[in-house]
């Protein structure tokens, strides 16, 4: 793994090894996440990056122990050197929303539609802090002023059908740091935005962490998310680490055929005109029989026989970690571009 | 960061009034003249009980020297054979009722929202023995199971109103329970209630804050509902001669002892029949206007 942003906290606050997800399905047994291991310390902000079904979500529900009960879950998930996995649900309830909190997908569905947002960040308060409702609420009216909602002290009262999008996914926000988390996870957080509003809720994002002081797991299929954000960028294909890596030397020159697709595949503003955007051929494959070798074989440029039958290890390549056998050959041509 | 906080705030609406909620409650609960005519209708025709004996001049319990007489300046629904002025009977009746079917909604809604709530959310084994409590429950016959409570309660010496209210509502709450289940089944399911979870919220917590009153607006149309039925479940087995004992009396009493009458002195049976028709249909207008009026996923404006 590449070190640590902060090199004084030697300790990650969450810790994720050898994780393997599996869902019995009817059809057999799903591998959602196949082996995944990664650190996040203390100030950083990590974005985990990857198309859908490639298990970002899956591996950070599994640290909250939100999955299914019907999930198998193998690995090691530890916050702060204590065994996630092994706790209780008591224990569990305490760490969530107060140590480890999340801001979800959609906020249009995420905020209860009968509750005030005020009250629903009030509660977030009220679960791990013993305090009045009176003291609760003038907090709850802090934390929406904080995530730049104007008229805080009335909008408290408002239902979630009141606010625009932007305006509840800030008030998701301002309930995931109500209790100054120390890791802070954002599945998608920005997805079921506008555009124009997209950017706007990353700001407020990054100071709600800052004003927080925790570190941060951005989930996203959008690498212009990370671009923004990110310090440390992880790219998972098919329930596996593709390539990870500090998120300039990953965007500046990638060693994974795959992550070269996928910016070859969003448009950048300083592409010479004429250029087209590359897209990657082929679908991620079925997750209930992976192919053996590297997954992303098939639809892989470089791929040959050699692909299809060994599992590329994470290997460094310059500052990079990556699981390509021809991940010299990927980066190799990136210098001459 | 200033310049990135001036253009965060840049997007604020500009100031709108925000409504409280309970205003906005009366507000669509008004707009439903129905409900609030019938609203009226309810509390104006309780109150008014109180009053019957001062306005009426008769007591429910008083023998006047007129006997089977029809309604007139003095007797407003006429006198049964031993001489009781029909209206104060009448009236008394309607408090009866009204309070009993309060007690027996009360309790099943209480119940029925707790325990279906329970069962939809913990699921399993939970979901399993209260399942069966309730299918137990829905295929009891109530009415001969009632009867025999009622007989005993008589032999021991006369039963009070609460008694009977008590009973009747521990077995009225098995339907609420089904639709509360149903509901919540799909409720938890929703990305808030995770959401929830992943904020730290217990199980009571999200059951009590989170799903039940998600569910209430089906709650609310089963409660008065149930007010409904509790009032001709009352009716019926004061009908039958069970429940409420003489000298008190409810709606269903009077219409019971009113029956052999309704061809002869008609104002005996249709009179305290038309108080109980315009009572039940009253709960279930205001039931409809609750239901629109509490309902936040509703048209703000409207």
């Amino acid at each position: 793994m590449t070190g640590p942003a902060n090199p004084k906290a030697e300790v990650p606050v969450l810790s994720v090894q050898d994780l393997e997800v599996v869902f019995p399905s009817t059809d057999g047994d799903v591998q959602a996440v196949r082996g995944v291991s990664w650190d996040i310390y203390e100030g950083e902000v990590l974005a985990i990056a990857g198309e859908s079904g490639s298990g970002k979500s899956v591996s950070v529900m599994a640290a909250l122990g939100l999955l299914p009960p019907s999930a198998q879950v193998s690995g090691s998930i530890s916050y702060r050197g204590q065994d996630v996995t092994a706790m209780a649900d008591k224990e569990l309830e305490k760490l969530r929303g107060s140590a480890i909190s999340m801001v979800f997908q959609d906020p249009m569905t995420s905020l209860n539609p009968v509750m005030a947002v005020g009250a629903q960040i009030a509660e977030g308060v009220r679960v791990h802090q013993r305090t009045k409702t009176a003291i609760a609420r003038s907090k709850a009216v802090e934390l929406l002023h904080l995530v730049g909602i104007p008229n805080a002290s009335q909008r408290v009262d408002s239902y979630p059908h009141e606010l625009s999008g932007g305006m509840r996914q800030r008030a998701m926000i301002a309930m995931a740091i109500a209790n100054d988390p120390d890791l802070l996870i954002a599945d998608e957080p920005t997805t079921a935005l506008d555009v124009t509003i997209q950017a706007q809720v990353l700001d407020v994002l990054e100071r709600a962490r800052e004003a927080a002081g925790s570190a941060l797991v951005v989930i996203t299929h959008d690498l212009g998310v990370v671009a923004r954000t990110a310090h440390r960028l992880l790219v998972m294909y098919a329930g596996r680490i593709a390539e990870t890596g500090m998120a300039d030397n990953v965007f500046e020159r990638p060693a994974h055929p795959y992550t070269a697709g996928l910016l070859g595949a969003i448009p950048r503003l300083d592409a010479t005109k004429g250029t087209r955007l590359m897209p990657i051929d082929g679908t991620p494959p079925s997750m209930l029989a992976p192919p053996p070798g590297c997954a992303f074989a098939p639809r892989c440029p470089r791929a040959t026989e050699i692909c299809s039958q060994e599992t590329p290890e994470l290997r460094p390549i310059g500052n990079q970690l990556t699981a390509c056998h021809h991940a010299e050959d990927q980066y190799g041509e990136a210098e001459d571009v | 960061m200033a310049d990135i906080a001036a253009n965060v705030f840049a997007d604020a609406p500009a100031e709108t009034e925000v409504r409280s909620q309970w205003r906005l409650v009366l507000r669509r609960f008004l707009a439903h003249r129905l409900a609030v005519a019938a609203g009226v209708v309810l509390v104006v025709a309780y109150l008014f009980s109180y009053l019957a004996e001062p306005v009426g001049g008769w007591g429910y319990k008083d023998l006047s020297p007129d006997l089977s007489q029809g309604p007139s300046g003095d007797h407003w629904f006429g006198t049964d054979t031993i001489g009781h002025d029909m209206f104060a009977q009448s009236m008394r009746g309607l408090r009866v009722s009204v309070h009993v079917s309060l007690v027996v909604a009360g309790i099943a809604t209480v119940l029925g929202s707790v325990l279906g709530a329970v069962q939809g959310w913990f699921r399993g084994r939970v979901d399993g023995a209260l399942g069966l409590l309730v299918d137990f429950l829905l295929i009891l016959p109530l009415l001969p199971v009632l009867m025999v409570l009622g007989t005993r309660t008589r032999a021991s010496g006369g039963s009070s109103l609460m008694f009977v209210a008590v009973v009747i509502g521990l077995f009225l709450w098995a339907p609420l329970a089904r639709v509360v289940r149903g509901e919540v089944l799909s409720i938890r399911e929703k990305e808030y209630i995770e959401a929830a979870e992943a904020l730290g919220a217990s199980n009571t917590r999200i059951i009590f804050r989170h799903l039940i009153p998600n569910a209430m607006s089906s709650i609310i149309v089963y409660a008065t509902l149930t007010v409904a039925t509790a009032i001709l479940l009352e009716t019926a087995l004061a009908f039958l001669g069970f429940g409420i004992q003489p000298p008190e009396v409810s709606l269903g009493s009077l219409v019971d002892e009113g029956r052999d009458a309704a061809r002869t002195r008609w104002w005996l049976f249709y009179l305290p029949g038309a108080v109980l028709v315009l009572l039940v249909l009253c709960v279930n207008f205001v039931g409809d206007g609750l239901r629109d009026a509490l309902d936040p996923r509703r048209d703000q404006r409207r």
